[in-house]
């Protein structure tokens, strides 16, 4: 049964393979040679290259420039010191082990008037030990401290564990001046207000001489100006 | 002029040749576009997209012969074909419990002449016609049809037995001339 099956269709598909004419009353077959040569012929439009592409590849690139520059600019606010942690003692039965931090605040050196030779070697001091902590610097230490070492236990800190010692740089404090108006500094000025430390001199003739005076400090309330003499030049 | 030799210049690029090939082999080729498309325009346009596509590829073609030549061609076509059909999604469905086997007189259909046949299968709806003819015709499984089409096996089986079932009643209405042939 399969075989005459099989056997119908091929003969089917033989006869249908032999038609020719049967639609060729209405098949230009010039018109679609032309048409096909015509397709054939032509040259393949090459697709313009996408600006939009290039313009996504170049903004994506300036925002890759800039954050990597950003990235280096901006330092790390703490950073991890490579101090080693201190060796934890052996535990001990009845001893209570509680991690305390100690913390070091170092004062900021006071501002001197130093001479430049001074200056020079305070930043050869500061080459030679780069690992020193720095004036204005807070340093927490993480230690583990016993009961038999403390006569008091210290109210626990809460610290970060993972952040066994942190430098916290503290940041210059601006100053800010008082703003002053112009007479003020004027009045502070006034000759007359300003003690004086020095005794004013100046030459004086007298009688074909010459002679050298001390001008003694002017007293507010009388304006007489005293003259000693003196034999001096 | 000989088909080999066509072939050979085809290959170097002559016009000439290319369209003796296609004068040669388009008229055959186009029924076999119209046998999955009914309209007559889309069937040519079909046509000149599978000798574009032909003519293309035609340097990794090796000629062994008329036969293979116009395989090859007409596997082009009606993949072309079915491409279309499934750009179209002309296929119509048919659940497969209302599918039954309809046998059909294929001694009938043996007495038909070739132009009868193909003029009764391009009545057939899209999907019947579609399966008719590749499993009829291109003697290909239903496993293959499913995958070349997009669907189901056994949507295939019932679009087939449905076919079948539509020639069926085609030979019965032509009956008369049928019988009249008979007794010739």
């Amino acid at each position: 049964m399969l075989n005459d099956n099989q056997n119908n269709s091929t003969g089917w598909k033989t006869k249908l393979d032999s038609l020719n004419d049967v639609c060729d009353d209405t098949f230009d077959r010039s018109a679609a040679w032309d048409k096909l040569h015509h397709r054939l012929t032509k040259k393949p439009v090459r697709k313009k290259f996408g600006w939009y592409w290039a313009a996504a590849a170049f903004l994506l690139l300036i925002a890759a420039i800039g954050l990597l520059i950003n990235n280096d600019r901006q330092p790390p606010l703490v950073r991890q010191t490579t101090q080693p942690l201190m060796p934890v003692p052996a535990r001990k039965q009845g001893t209570v082990k509680q991690p305390v931090s100690i913390i070091k605040i170092i004062p900021p050196v006071p501002v001197e008037s130093k001479t430049p030779l001074a200056k020079k070697a305070d930043q050869t001091n500061k080459q030679k030990s780069n690992h020193e902590v720095l004036p204005g610097t807070v340093i927490i230490e993480n230690l583990v401290v016993t009961n038999d070492n403390l006569p008091m236990a210290p109210p626990p800190l809460a610290i970060i564990d993972s952040v066994p010692v942190a430098n916290v740089n503290t940041t210059k404090v601006k100053q800010t001046y008082r703003v002053v108006h112009i007479n003020e500094i004027i009045k502070q000025t006034e000759p007359s207000r300003v003690a004086r430390t020095e005794k004013p001199s100046f030459p004086l003739k007298f009688n074909a001489k010459k002679f050298h005076t001390e001008m003694p400090v002017v007293s507010a309330a009388h304006s007489l100006v005293t003259i000693r003499l003196s034999t001096q030049n | 002029m000989d088909t080999a030799l066509l072939i050979k210049e085809a290959k170097k690029g002559s016009a000439a040749a290319q369209k003796c090939l296609f004068d040669q082999l388009s008229g055959r080729l186009l029924l076999v576009c119209r046998r999955y498309v009914k309209n007559q325009e889309d069937a040519e346009e079909l046509l000149l997209d599978g000798f574009y596509k032909f003519f293309k590829n035609l340097a990794a073609f090796t000629y062994h012969g008329e036969g293979a030549l116009y395989n090859w061609l007409k596997t082009i076509m009606v993949n072309e074909c079915l491409m279309f059909l499934r750009k179209k999604n002309a296929f119509t469905i048919v659940s497969e419990t209302a599918a039954a086997d309809v046998p059909l007189e294929e001694e009938a259909l043996n007495n038909l002449s070739a132009a009868e046949i193909f003029k009764l299968v391009v009545q057939l709806p899209v999907g019947y016609r579609t399966v008719f003819n590749l499993h009829v015709l291109e003697g290909m499984e239903h496993r293959e049809i499913a995958s070349a089409l997009g669907i189901a096996e056994g949507t295939s089986k019932s679009q087939l037995s449905k076919a079948k079932s539509m020639l069926q009643k085609m030979l019965l209405n032509k009956g008369t001339d049928y019988v009249k042939r008979q007794s010739k």
